[in-house]
């Protein structure tokens, strides 16, 4: 199902008024809407960004030098993003410089701002949570429990994963064995190469299950492995949060992009009166509006939420909206890890089907080996070491360093591109209240609103699976015979914790993981969380607050799917306690 | 399949991709100088294959004239003597001339031949081409990503935001068959 510009027209006015009013027309704000148009409340909802015009994006894709997460759309100044070139032309973090991971990890995590949100460059792996994650604490003595547990997500899991056309068998890499609606994704050629290596250390590598279609399914088509999806998928096989945004419109519900809301007001009741926008549909000529509902949703991702309600001050909550406990902004969580690769001694074709990966190793996940460091997911890149701009730079070294024309440049680039074999390593984060969001006015964007600040560290729990999992990677290569280079034969470096230590030292740990998490957790104690076990608000009971902001614990799996499921749990209950008007 | 029918699957390949793509975004490289003021284009795109080392038809005519304008962008007349000469030197070798008599006819072309050689194959390779964009900052402005020439090179592939075959297509070795 695919809409564009040309058959879609938005009717704009100062005051909109709906049942349910949607800030962030997303993953999950679509789902929510989706829903709850369907049971009958009318929705409005509101995006800081604009609708996505899939061949424009692709065009500006193909032109960006970079082609990364975040190049195929639109920067807008009305709604900025971290951009990828510097993120910190966006975010503040202070301690520039500082390498140890326990006191800085510089947060690199992108999001986009568009209807569709980062979904438009999510994986598009389709993962449940394990169900220790829910009970971490119990399970593991590490971190907390949640205050809801697996079996009570199971069915709003697998509800999502028919709406998005989830592929899988018995084979995935899952917590569990369930039915999937779509036949499963299979594993490329190379994914089964690294299974030889990995099953002589005794891991192996399982297909994972995706949201990408692996038949025509819901009006979009099969994937025909473009090999680009992380960024972009040309054709929509792979599933994005536009799809449910347009399937509520088709329900009746109202869509405004381009409207950045910049406060939500309180009243003295300790309820939702109204939001107030700014509709930037001309950007030279903005025009301010307010938005009332009976019931707010705030859907705007781990980073927006928190600046959101931060800086929507007023008489009646001095501190921010939904933050009496002082809870807002904290516990920011996105994986961390470090990467690695080398040249396979037989060609392995990567940068073949979808990317990032079909093929995950299996052990590292989940077990009791948790209660000593961190949960791993590990995944096999399909891309090799650059999807979009490997075998480019291939060629560069091959002409600068290796002084080759004629056939001999031509079958380098050939030999070495189809040896490439990349690891990428995410290692689950505990929650801390260190780790947290604030808002900068000292630092403004170009609306006059504050940047968002970040502070951001590891534990030694995390520290220890960054290890265990750097060591995993190196000793896979190893005993897939791999080379740091594939002319020379430069055997790879040996992974010791002393070289490890001496890399961590030297350039730190990264955050650029496109998870954030934790902002807005969720709990039963409202003196210690912001929402409560269906996302509502514990200050105020017409607001939810959705997304991955509400996790207590991150896990180590892509986090979209659990955050879903919770979405459409909570648009239950909304469906279930209030009525719309619409009947 | 024989390499000869490969090769001219690749062709159609590119043709379709380019086809269906129609990028503008290369509208700016559109070269500005007059043809009789480059180099006699058909010498150009052979001196191109040599040095990259993959035949280029004429149907890379617009291409080469492409790469020629942003390789000679700003290029003084002095400079695109010197660029002609390192062009016609590597045009008197044979279509399969090996690096070595590459490198080899590169030094009679004289100074500077070398790395304008490399910059043209790297052009060529990569659809891309380092821009400074202040005192010790540089970028790279993108010429035309689907017809770079290392989705040629890398025949098991193609490039990304392109249909690679039928689903599931990438659980097999690459057989030369699509």
């Amino acid at each position: 199902m695919f809409y564009d510009k040309d058959t879609y027209t938005e009717t704009h006015t100062k005051e909109i008024e709906a049942d349910v009013v949607i800030i962030g027309a997303g993953l999950f704000g679509g789902l929510m809407a989706y829903e709850l148009s369907k049971a009958g409340f009318s929705v409005a909802m509101l995006d800081s960004g604009s609708v996505v015009d899939r061949a424009e994006s692709i065009r500006r894709f193909k032109a960006s030098p970079l082609k990364n997460g975040n190049s195929a759309y639109k920067h807008e100044p009305y709604a900025p993003i971290p951009p990828e070139t510097d993120p910190f032309e966006y975010y503040i973090q202070d301690g520039e410089g500082i390498t140890d991971p326990l006191k800085r990890v510089e947060f690199g995590a992108l999001y986009l701002r568009n209807v569709g949100g980062t979904s438009w460059h999510f994986t598009g792996h389709a993962e449940r949570m394990y169900p220790e994650d829910f009970r971490l604490k119990t399970a593991y003595g590490r971190g907390e429990d949640w205050p809801i547990s697996y079996s009570m997500l199971e069915p709003y899991y697998a509800k999502v994963e028919q709406e998005w056309g989830v592929s899988g068998n018995d084979t995935v890499v899952a917590p569990t064995k369930h039915p999937y609606p779509l036949p499963y994704t299979p594993l490329t050629y190379l994914d089964q190469q690294v299974n030889v290596a990995a099953e002589k250390l005794g891991d192996s590598i399982g297909p994972m299950p995706h949201c990408r279609n692996a038949v025509p399914y819901d009006g979009r088509p099969q994937c025909c492995g473009n090999a680009s999806c992380r960024f972009i998928c040309p054709v929509g096989a792979k599933y994005d949060g536009s799809v449910h945004v347009f399937k509520a419109v088709d329900e009746g519900a109202d869509l405004y992009s381009s409207h950045v809301v910049r406060h939500i007001e309180v009243n003295a009741d300790q309820k939702i009166d109204h939001i107030q926008f700014r509709n930037y549909t001309d950007p030279d000529n903005p025009v301010d509006g307010i938005a009332r509902g009976k019931t707010y949703i705030l859907a705007a991702h781990g980073i927006e939420s928190a600046r959101l309600l931060l800086m929507s001050k007023n008489d009646n909550v001095p501190n921010g909206v939904a933050n009496s406990s002082d809870q807002v902004g904290r516990n920011l969580m996105s994986m961390v890890g470090m990467n690695m690769g080398g040249y396979a001694p037989m060609p392995v074709y990567p940068y073949r089907g979808p990317v990032n990966a079909t093929g995950s190793f299996w052990q590292l996940r989940n077990g009791d080996f948790r209660k000593d460091f961190a949960g791993i997911a590990t995944i096999i890149i399909n891309g090799g070491f650059d999807p979009t701009n490997g075998p480019l730079d291939e060629a560069d070294t091959a002409v600068d360093k290796d002084d080759l024309f004629g056939p001999e440049l031509r079958d380098r680039v050939h030999t070495n591109t189809a040896a490439q074999v990349y690891f990428d390593n995410s290692v689950e984060v505990l929650p801390n209240p260190e780790n947290r969001v604030t808002v900068d006015y000292d630092h403004l964007d170009a609306t006059g609103l504050p940047r968002p600040k970040i502070d951001y560290k590891i534990d030694d729990y995390t520290l220890e699976g960054v290890y265990v999992s750097w060591k995993r990677g190196w000793d896979v290569l190893h005993a897939m015979d791999a080379r740091q280079d594939k002319p020379n034969g430069k055997k790879l470096p040996k992974p010791t914790r002393k070289y490890f230590n001496e890399l961590v030292k030297k350039d730190g740990i990264k955050s650029g993981a496109a998870m954030i998490a934790g902002t807005t957790r969720m709990g039963l104690d409202p003196a210690s969380s912001v929402v409560d076990t269906y996302c509502r608000s514990h200050d105020h009971d017409n607001l939810f607050i959705v997304g991955t902001g509400c996790y207590v614990t991150s896990g180590s799996v892509s986090p979209s799917l659990t955050a879903a499921a919770i979405s459409v749990r909570a648009a239950e209950f909304i469906a279930n306690t209030y009525t719309g008007s619409k009947g | 399949m024989t390499e000869h029918s490969r090769q001219k699957f690749k062709v159609t390949r590119r043709h379709v991709i380019g086809g269906l793509a129609s990028i503008p975004f290369a509208a700016s490289f559109t070269p500005t100088f007059a043809l009789a003021d480059a180099p006699e284009i058909n010498k150009f795109i052979y001196a191109s294959s040599i040095l990259c080392g993959i035949k280029l038809d004429k149907s890379f005519i617009a291409l080469a004239h492409q790469i020629w304008g942003a390789l000679t962008l700003g290029a003084t007349d002095k400079e695109k003597r010197s660029w002609r000469r390192m062009i016609n030197q590597i045009s008197t070798l044979p279509a399969n001339a090996n690096s070595q008599k590459i490198n080899k006819a590169l030094r009679m072309a004289g100074r500077g031949a070398k790395e304008q050689a490399r910059l043209l194959a790297k052009v060529w390779y990569t659809g891309r081409i380092k821009r400074k964009i202040g005192p010790k900052q540089s970028t790279f402005e993108v010429i035309n990503y689907d017809d770079a020439l290392v989705w040629l090179a890398c025949d098991f592939t193609k490039p990304p935001v392109t249909c690679g075959g039928h689903f599931g297509y990438w659980q097999h070795p690459f057989t030369g068959k699509v």
